[in-house]
């Protein structure tokens, strides 16, 4: 059974797959820290790096904009390491879909590497990475 | 074991139980007055009301496939907690396997609202939202 702090995090790391999914960019961007960072890398391409809640923000909104298809983030596979009382790192595995037109389609596969602090009495994440295994 | 962990367990295995044919189980989630409402993408809700019916929603979607079917379910989050009730949403990713060949027949979210009848967890409202029909 998880600890009491695991639970509470692996419930924010589903609900943020759920809040991509129903476009609820606010909750996304107050997921981080105001000086989170989001790095994403596709394949063996380069790390895109957005750093500040501003720049996560746009990635968001621009990802959203750019898509018109029901987009479904399964996460999967939540592990812990470095458990502290106020921080801890969450690795997690998403199953990216999409379904159009009456099609439905694997995207892509991936892992989230999550750095989180317990900031106020909530826990947000300090750093993301993502690595993607095919764009999305 | 916590009133979360049950639930984690109860709607996991809710999964199982269609998969295996447990209608039974499947039925027996529900409070006696629960309901079930079901929406395939945009078209009107179809509304099951009442364990009986719900358990003929059941009987009569395994009687329709002959594939294997395996409701994976994940993303498992929880609001609006109290001691006697909960609301917990889900993901479904729903595969079937016939003749040698694996497809995802669709995604959905599950929302339902769970309340504790004596030391057992009971679904008294179930919305499933489906992206494309099973």
């Amino acid at each position: 059974m998880l600890a009491g702090d695991q639970q509470v995090v692996v419930e924010l790391l589903h609900k943020a797959g759920w809040a991509y999914d129903t476009r609820n960019v606010n909750w996304l961007v107050d997921l981080f820290l105001p000086d989170g960072q989001f790095d994403l890398q596709i394949q063996s391409g380069d790390v895109l790096s957005f750093p500040g809640q501003n720049r996560i923000r746009d990635l968001y909104v621009d990802a959203l904009a750019s898509q018109n298809d029901q987009r479904r983030h399964i996460i999967t596979n939540v592990f812990f390491d470095s458990v502290t009382p106020s921080s801890m790192t969450a690795r997690s595995d998403v199953t990216l879909i999409a379904v159009m037109s009456g099609n439905l389609n694997i995207v892509s596969t991936g892992v989230y590497t999550d750095q989180l602090i317990k900031y106020e009495d909530r826990w947000r994440i300090k750093h993301r990475f993502e690595y993607l295994d095919r764009p999305f | 074991m916590s009133d979360k962990q049950t639930i984690t367990e109860l709607l996991n295995k809710g999964g199982w139980a269609y998969d295996t044919g447990d209608v039974d189980f499947l039925a027996d989630m529900f409070t006696e007055d629960g309901k079930f409402d079901l929406q395939i993408q945009k078209n009107d809700v179809i509304k099951f009301e009442g364990r009986a019916n719900i358990r003929g929603l059941y009987e009569n979607s395994l009687k329709t496939q002959t594939d294997q079917r395996r409701h994976i379910v994940t993303n498992l989050f929880f609001e609006d907690e109290k001691s006697d009730s909960i609301t917990a949403t889900s993901y479904l990713l729903l595969t079937a396997v016939a003749d040698n060949k694996l497809s995802v027949l669709s995604t959905g979210v599950y929302t339902d609202k769970l309340v504790k009848q004596g030391k057992s967890w009971r679904i008294k409202h179930r919305f499933l939202y489906l992206d494309l029909p099973y």
